[in-house]
């Protein structure tokens, strides 16, 4: 009986303790979702309730207002305001001529520091009123506190709206409390009727240790700051802000850059990053939810490379092994916590994938009824990697040319050929949605990532004494050719996969190895892919050389940006040799050594990865950041999506600007679009130039009569629309997707929908067959 | 047999000095390490020393006019800073007399906690290794070198003979005749730790409290409660030289506890702080900078690995009624709430600046890190409880793998924790010019009250000496 029939077989509804159980849930979840409606409470504060350190009131402005002082801090105040507990929106209506200079908090008048969940928020020009989340933590009284410092600023008044973000995050939290109660009553249930197999509480209990390891730096209350932070963050609310706009999947993200927007999800895969905007919108704040995410991620990674290396090895202990191994690797926590290279971290939970992909396609018998299946994990894998980061995916794809150059004549048998071109066009069908915009912008487009050729990776390579390093630390330096390795970032493989690597090679020259039938090549193969990999992350490797022959090495070795990207590859491969060695010790060794074998590697990794975690936690600076405007708009880190040749540093928001002859009047500004009304009453053409980033998909048309206008990048990559002359009316810009995107969406969802259905179907004929076998043998 | 007994005896006292004097490996630097409360130590020792032979018993007034310490804690009855003021007396400077101190205090914990765990748990191997991790502890080093606070340094070394008094009382097996001992000793530790540090007796009396609500009904003989309650009115009469006089000056509005952080529970730690491994020792308790440079305060590696351990056995059902699996599971139940007290998710702000009462009680403590002193030590009395149920089911388990696991772990990461700690804090040199001694005042003037008190208990301290010598005497008497 498989354990879904198991835990059917319990009849747990039929239990009166797990009816009162459900019972309370639903009463409880009934209340949550009753706390979601009448909180829709307005307060309003104009400037009556303003007291004012310096400034007057100005008629013009409708507010207090300063002009050319040199006076700087508080310049306004708004106290007494009284908030029951509860989440609300902060709309402060200003006006001001500079952007990210003058700001407003939010404080508790008693100067508590528990209550008030809020950054500071800029003001921007043209940006008004403000839109910041507030979260209360319990019943107090407020002031909000205007702060100048440069230029000119009126305040014009405050509104404080009600939410029910509050209730919906009781409710998400409410939701994942009876899943977990439930789960873990069915588990005593199933224990108790069933009796679950001590292995199997082992491999449990050591799986949440190593998610319990890898999650220590995610359990603060804050993030640790990390090179990428602020921009994968800002990838989560572009998403966001294009889900409650409307539009899925998210394309130019609206909020970027004052406004302007930038197209970062069409270069950069961000199927996984909608989870995280999807907590955002459920209304928890910025770091909490990055914290939830990223511990998603860790979970899955953890699960991934067990199911994968548990498979490939057949050995239940061996998969959580190498789970441990590959989660709390020093490359993987440097990723994720010291870089908070997101993309790269969501590509390394894939490898796995690919590795155990390969595994059945090249060592598994093809006369197997599962070896036509082996193209799964093979899709899985690479569609993770290209739609989260086509860099790994770089990597992944020169080893999988390579694997097949070195296994060339099992490349040609018919079942494997098939099963590879499987594999190839399923992901490639499965990522359509992505590879066609994509594709798009590259070949058509002009942007910064076309011209960063030139740019040269070597100098950012390792020594090789630091893969051989233990003891890891969080240092500050990235640039080892300028400070060799003095407070270098623990970048490295850490000594537990080196010790792995050499007790594979001591097994091989010793003829051990010869043993292990089924890993015949595989020990081989990965090791010398590990070698590789890491000879290609060190400085010494001629990367300029090669770069330099052609202008398609050039493009492609620029794009790895840091040679040490290539350890994501090493770390797979040699953790796989640590389970070569691993299985050697388990079949072929007895109690004493498997013991000394797994608790001295158990121990190295302590010495490195948990070292380097504890140094982490010790050194690495808070950051909490609670709404969306509490980390800025402007960081594009390299600017590599950035139209070429624009100058994102004269992004300000402004007005249309018209040509000569042309009127713009009752101009609204939209994300990712903006309305006015346009006159050109000359005899010549004329165009607007609008605060928005031109990327190809704006379109303007006239909402009176539907008539597209000629919309094209003007100055400064600005979206500029021609007005032909005589018109007059309401025009509308605004992004959308052409229709081959929307094709390739559409390719994607009917692939992932068949493929579904397919296994779907196979499961329930696999079940039926099963079930009619044992009907059979208890005849 | 005699030879066997000295051999015995000559490698515990080996052990035991090699607890101490690794505990002590910073002393061996020629300065301090700049802690927290080290120059409100340094100068009590100064102030006693100047006074003693003027006024007896010394009292030192709090300092309002600095913000050091704590108001109605500072309520300290001082009295181990007598130690440091005798060797100041034989001439050695202020930092020789103060490093001295220190090290008898590391060598007092680690004779108190092996005698009290090898009494509880009946087994050598884990007196010693009970010993171990408490004199390791990284929480004691750190208060130890980390804040300089000798009144809480001692404190330490009183703990052990709570804790291993509540484990025996509670154990369901006790004998209700001994319920009388254990409270005698259970008070003669309350007693120490009251006179070492109030804060840390106060904590300390709570985790007892909880200790004894989750006792269960059905260990509660009936012997207990009179004795208990009679233990508790010898403690008051035994110390009432210091407690009527602090529980007069607590009238004082002003002297009860304000001087407390404007948001106490900034000085509170994350729950992940107890799963640390590798420790830096640095020297922040704010929670705005988070877990930066923070202090090492956490029970130690070693004790966390074998209540994991322990967590496994139970999980998959290898340790399954087994007693010693009753006692780790309470001794675990009291440290939860323990820990959620030192640490952020426990909401102290709720109760500042509310009424006189929580001021009091909030100042007794002033920081919920506090807390943390008797979650860690019973987070290891737990991991040694396993242990030593774990040693009569499977001995050769414990000798190949858990106590070396332990004595290695506990090694490793204690001497990184020490090493940090002399590399990366600040030191001060006392006896240099310039140093900036805090201008302690004695009380001067006793009134006939306090005097009163004094009489009484020294009274009861000396009827309970002679009346244990006498017991003593009679039970060798009897052998």
């Amino acid at each position: 009986m498989n354990p879904l029939c198991r835990i059917a077989a319990l009849h747990p509804c039929r239990k009166k303790s797990f009816q009162l159980l459900l019972l309370a849930e639903i009463l409880l979840l009934c209340m949550g979702i009753a706390g979601l409606f009448g909180k829709n409470a307005v307060y309003e504060y104009n400037v009556t309730d303003m007291e004012a350190d310096f400034g007057a009131y100005s008629e013009e402005y409708g507010g207090i207002l300063i002009k050319g002082s040199v006076l700087r801090g508080n310049m306004v105040s708004i106290p007494g305001i009284v908030l029951p507990r509860g989440t609300y929106q902060v709309q402060l209506h200003y006006v001001t001529d500079t952007d990210h200079v003058n700001s407003f908090t939010v404080s508790d008048q008693s100067g508590g520091q528990h209550s008030v969940i809020m950054n500071t928020v800029p003001l921007l020009s043209g940006l008004s009123p403000t839109d910041a989340s507030l979260w209360l933590r319990h019943d107090s009284s407020l002031v909000v506190h205007i702060d100048h410092q440069e230029g000119l600023l009126a305040v014009q008044s405050l509104t404080v709206r009600e939410t029910n973000a509050g209730s919906r995050i009781l409710l998400f939290w409410m939701f994942c409390l009876f899943a977990a109660v439930n789960c873990i009553y069915l588990y005593l249930q199933y224990d108790r009727t069933f009796h679950i197999p001590v292995k199997h509480k082992n491999v449990t209990f050591c799986l949440g240790l190593v998610i319990l390891a890898a999650s220590v730096p995610l359990m603060p209350d804050y993030m640790l700051s990390g090179g990428d932070l602020g921009y994968h963050l800002m990838r989560v609310e572009g998403i966001k802000d294009n889900l409650l706009a409307g539009r899925f999947p998210a394309r130019v993200a609206p909020g970027w850059q004052q406004g302007y927007g930038y197209a970062s999800s069409v270069f950069y895969g961000e199927t996984l990053l909608y989870p995280a905007a999807v907590l955002r919108m459920i209304g928890f704040t910025v770091t909490d939810s990055c914290r939830i995410f990223m511990f998603g991620i860790t979970v899955l990674t953890v699960l991934i490379a067990y199911y994968c290396f548990r498979n490939m090895f057949r050995d239940a202990y061996i998969g959580v092994f190498c789970s441990m191994l590959y989660t709390l690797s020093v490359y993987r926590i440097y990723t994720s916590y010291v870089r908070a290279a997101w993309g790269e971290c969501f590509g390394i939970m894939a490898l796995p994938l690919l590795a155990y992909g390969f595994w059945r396609v090249f060592s598994q018998d093809i006369h197997e009824e599962s070896y036509r299946r082996s193209w799964v994990p093979l899709t899985a894998g690479f569609s993770l990697l290209i739609q989260s980061h086509l860099l790994t995916g770089e990597l992944a794809g020169f080893f999988t040319i390579l694997l097949c150059i070195v296994l060339i004549r099992k490349v040609f048998r018919p079942r494997t050929f098939f099963v590879l071109a499987k594999a190839a066009i399923c992901s490639v069908l499965l990522s359509a949605w992505f590879l066609i915009p994509f594709a798009d912008y590259m070949m058509t487009g002009d942007f910064v990532i076309h011209h960063v050729s030139g740019r040269t990776i070597q100098s950012r390579g390792l020594y090789p004494a630091q893969l051989l390093f233990t003891y890891f630390i969080d240092g500050g330096s990235v640039f080892f050719d300028q400070y060799g390795m003095a407070d270098m970032d623990p970048v490295g493989v850490g000594i537990t996969l080196i010790a792995a690597l050499v007790l594979l090679a001591y097994l091989w020259f010793d003829g051990k190895l010869k043993t292990l039938k089924q890993e015949a090549q595989l020990d081989r193969i990965t090791a010398f892919f590990s070698l590789l990999a890491m000879l290609f992350s060190l400085n010494l490797f001629p990367w300029d050389r090669i770069q330099f022959l052609n202008k398609i090495t050039a493009t492609l070795i620029s794009s790895i940006q840091f040679p040490y990207r290539f350890l994501s590859i090493a770390n797979v491969c040699l953790v796989v040799t640590a389970g070569v060695t691993a299985r050697y010790v388990m079949t072929q060794k007895g109690k004493f050594y498997r013991i000394f074998y797994f608790s001295g590697m158990t121990v190295l990794l302590f010495i490195s990865s948990i070292h380097l975690t504890d140094s982490l936690m010790n050194k690495a600076q808070p950051v909490r950041v609670y709404n969306a405007e509490g980390m800025g708009s402007a960081y594009i880190a390299g600017a590599e999506y950035l139209p070429y040749g624009a100058d994102p540093t004269l992004f300000q928001q402004h007005e249309p600007l018209c040509t000569e002859g042309l009127s713009a009047q009752e101009y609204t500004k939209r994300p990712l679009g903006a309305e006015a009304y346009i006159q050109n009453p000359g005899s010549t053409d004329g165009s607007v130039l609008f605060p928005l980033l031109y990327y190809k998909g704006y379109r303007c048309h006239d909402r009176d009569t539907g008539i597209f206008l000629n919309c094209h990048a003007g100055e400064n990559a600005r979206v500029a629309v021609e007005i032909p002359a005589g018109f007059a009316g309401n025009i509308q810009v605004e992004f959308q997707s052409p229709w081959y995107w929307r094709i390739g969406e559409a390719v994607t969802g009917v692939t992932l929908v068949t493929l579904t259905v397919s296994f779907l179907r196979r499961r329930r004929k696999s079940a039926h067959g099963t079930d009619s076998l044992s009907t059979t043998r208890n005849r | 047999m005699k030879t066997k007994i000295s051999s015995g005896h000559f490698r515990t006292l080996l052990i035991l000095l090699a607890i101490t004097g690794i505990a002590s490996l910073p002393l061996a630097k020629n300065a301090l390490i700049a802690g927290r409360d080290l120059q409100v130590s340094l100068s009590k020792t100064e102030t006693i020393l100047q006074n003693l032979g003027n006024v007896f018993p010394l009292r030192l007034l709090p300092c309002t006019t600095l913000d050091y310490g704590y108001e109605a804690a500072s309520f300290q009855s001082d009295l181990f800073y007598l130690i440091p003021v005798l060797f100041r007396m034989s001439g050695l400077g202020p930092e020789a007399a103060f490093k001295l101190s220190l090290l008898l205090a590391n060598a007092a914990c680690a004779l108190v906690a092996y005698l009290c765990f090898r009494s509880c748990f009946g087994q050598e191997n884990i007196g010693l290794t009970g010993s171990m991790l408490f004199t390791w502890c990284p929480y004691r080093i750190n208060e130890i070198y980390g804040n300089g606070n000798l009144g809480e340094t001692f404190g330490w070394c009183f703990l052990p003979i709570v804790l291993s008094s509540l484990t025996e009382l509670t154990a369901e097996d006790m004998d209700p005749k001994q319920a009388a001992p254990l409270c005698r000793r259970l008070a003669l530790g309350f007693s120490l730790l009251l006179l070492a540090s109030t804060s840390l007796c106060f904590v300390t009396a709570v985790m007892a409290t909880l200790f004894f609500l989750f006792m269960g009904r059905k260990h509660r003989c009936r012997g207990l409660f009179p004795a208990a309650a009679g233990t508790a009115a010898l403690f008051c009469l035994a110390n009432l030289w210091f407690l009527l006089p602090a529980g007069l000056a607590l009238r004082d509005a002003a002297a009860a506890g304000t001087v407390l952080p404007a948001d106490i529970s900034q000085e509170s730690i994350y729950l992940q702080h107890y799963l640390s491994v590798f420790l830096w020792g640095g020297s922040n308790v704010s929670l705005e900078q988070g877990m930066m440079n923070v202090q090492a305060l956490c029970p130690g590696a070693a004790g966390m690995l074998l209540l994991l351990f322990w967590l496994w056995s139970r999980y998959t059902g290898k340790s399954e009624n087994h007693k010693s699996d009753l006692v780790v599971r309470r001794m675990l139940f009291v440290c939860v709430p323990l820990m959620i007290f030192s640490s952020n998710l426990f909401p102290w702000y709720l109760f500042q600046n509310k009424n006189r009462l929580f001021s009091i009680l909030l100042s007794f403590f002033r920081s919920p890190i506090k807390w943390g002193a008797p979650a860690c030590a019973l987070l290891i009395a737990a991991a040694c409880c396993f242990l030593s149920g774990r040693k009569e089911k499977e001995p050769e388990l414990c000798r190949r793998l858990l106590f070396p696991a332990a004595v290695s772990v506990s090694l490793g990461t204690t001497l990184l924790l020490l090493r940090n700690m002399v590399t990366h804090r600040n030191f001060v040199n006392p006896e240099a010019d310039g140093y900036p001694w805090i201008p302690f005042q004695i009380l001067v003037g006793e009134s006939g009250a306090f005097r009163i008190c004094e009489l009484i208990s020294a009274a009861v301290w000396v009827a309970c000496l002679t009346a244990s010598l006498v017991r003593r005497f009679q039970h060798a008497e009897k052998i």
